[in-house]
């Protein structure tokens, strides 16, 4: 009965790692450790963008499987860094099943920045990536407000669970029918500065970077999964901006 | 001089605006900013030496990984936490937007340009972290087993 709680904790620390956007190698060798340090003579895991399975032997012969579906992922590296720290103390001090929980709580419960941050970041991306490719500060401008529209789409898109890659194409088409309504006011300023630097808001950067380390780690199947999601989003961002292309 | 300086500040703004997205707290957002302006520092120089941005993107992606798989252990954090907004100022979103551009207003010549840029630039970056992730993982296995020997001798 305690090797079954052992196994659950072990894949709810998997699952929150997976959730929060960590590489497969690190989940895998995360929950091998803490079954190690647990005493398992032999922990088999397989992590695959969505799903956990894991079988622990003990070392009175018996064998335990469990295995998770996951559904929901919501970037969080603050809970990533932290579920790292919780998993080196576990393997450092063994402690009881109720201290994991209980820490394994407060991690889940860590707060993300508040909406206004968010904007503000928002913001800071297009504005800066505005100002880096070429644009000055009226573009620099333009680009702020439209980078608030974007996040309003994706505040609305993630609420009623719009797939990720359709987002990505309305919050590129919106950006671009926003500067595009601008010009036919008959504002000057310079499109393309400001365009890219709404671009760079929606590069879906973590999910390109964790699919090359998985690949290089060698976890093939979910290195390519993620990789192949990650570049339908970057067309999925060209396709929305050919609204203002094909407009203008 | 002026304009490396404000171009640096501003790839330093939007990696910190990246790493909020991520949630990124604390000590780490120092670290990010700092390592965002050593990779355009090195991005930047490279393209004033060499006017060639596949090299220049290489080099910086090189700093950005390096910088990035360093500071981590230091914090006994995740790589990927520092290493994406570290390296988001390389990604070659323009290059992605003028081959769209030029796609679309059937400017063959052009649009291929663009485009065989775009894929250079990723590949470079990719390049980038796939070597300093493969001497980092080298470094630490030939650590390892020289350790092994080591014990096997005692």
């Amino acid at each position: 009965m305690k090797d079954e709680k052992i196994v659950a904790g072990m894949l709810d620390i998997g699952e929150a790692l997976l959730t929060s956007g960590a590489e497969v190698n690190r989940i895998e060798d995360t929950i091998i450790r803490i079954g190690e340090a647990y005493g398992f003579v032999r922990v088999d895991v397989l992590t695959i963008t969505a799903s956990i399975v894991l079988t622990v032997h003990t070392a009175q012969g018996e064998s335990l499987t469990q295995t998770r579906r996951i559904r929901k992922t919501e970037i969080n590296m603050e809970r990533v860094d932290k579920l790292n720290a919780l998993s080196r103390t576990i393997c450092e001090t063994k402690p009881e099943l109720e201290y994991v929980e209980q820490h394994l709580e407060l991690i889940r419960n860590t707060s993300h920045y508040s909406e206004a941050v968010m904007m503000l970041a928002y913001i800071m991306v297009a504005a800066s990536f505005t100002v880096f490719f070429g644009g000055n500060a009226v573009d620099a401008l333009i680009s702020a407000i439209s980078s608030i529209l974007v996040r309003l789409l994706v505040r609305i898109g993630t609420r009623i669970r719009m797939n990720p890659i359709f987002q990505n194409m309305m919050c590129a088409a919106a950006a671009g029918l926003f500067v595009l309504a601008l010009s036919k006011l008959g504002l000057q300023f310079n499109t393309d500065s400001i365009v890219i630097g709404n671009v760079m808001l929606l590069i879906p950067g973590l999910a390109l970077t964790s699919a090359l380390r998985d690949i290089i780690g060698g976890d093939l199947i979910t290195g390519s999964l993620v990789m192949i999601e990650a570049v339908l989003k970057a067309v999925a961002i060209a396709l929305g901006f050919a609204v203002l292309l094909i407009g203008g | 001089m002026e304009e490396m300086l404000l171009q640096i500040a501003m790839a330093v703004i939007g990696s910190l605006g990246f790493a909020i997205f991520f949630n990124t707290r604390g000590k780490k957002l120092a670290l990010i900013a700092v390592g965002s302006a050593l990779s355009t520092l090195v991005y930047l120089l490279v393209m004033y030496r060499t006017q060639d941005r596949v090299v220049s993107t290489l080099a910086g992606a090189l700093v950005s990984a390096a910088i990035a798989e360093i500071m981590a252990r230091m914090m006994k954090t995740p790589v990927i936490i520092l290493l994406v907004p570290i390296v988001i100022p390389l990604v070659p979103g323009g290059d992605l937007y003028y081959s769209m551009r030029y796609f679309i207003m059937g400017n063959a010549e052009e649009f291929s340009t663009s485009f065989q840029f775009m894929l250079k630039e990723a590949a470079a970056i990719a390049g980038g972290m796939i070597l300093v992730s493969f001497i980092v993982q080298l470094i630490l296995k030939s650590k390892r087993y020289f350790k092994e020997i080591r014990h096997d001798e005692i």
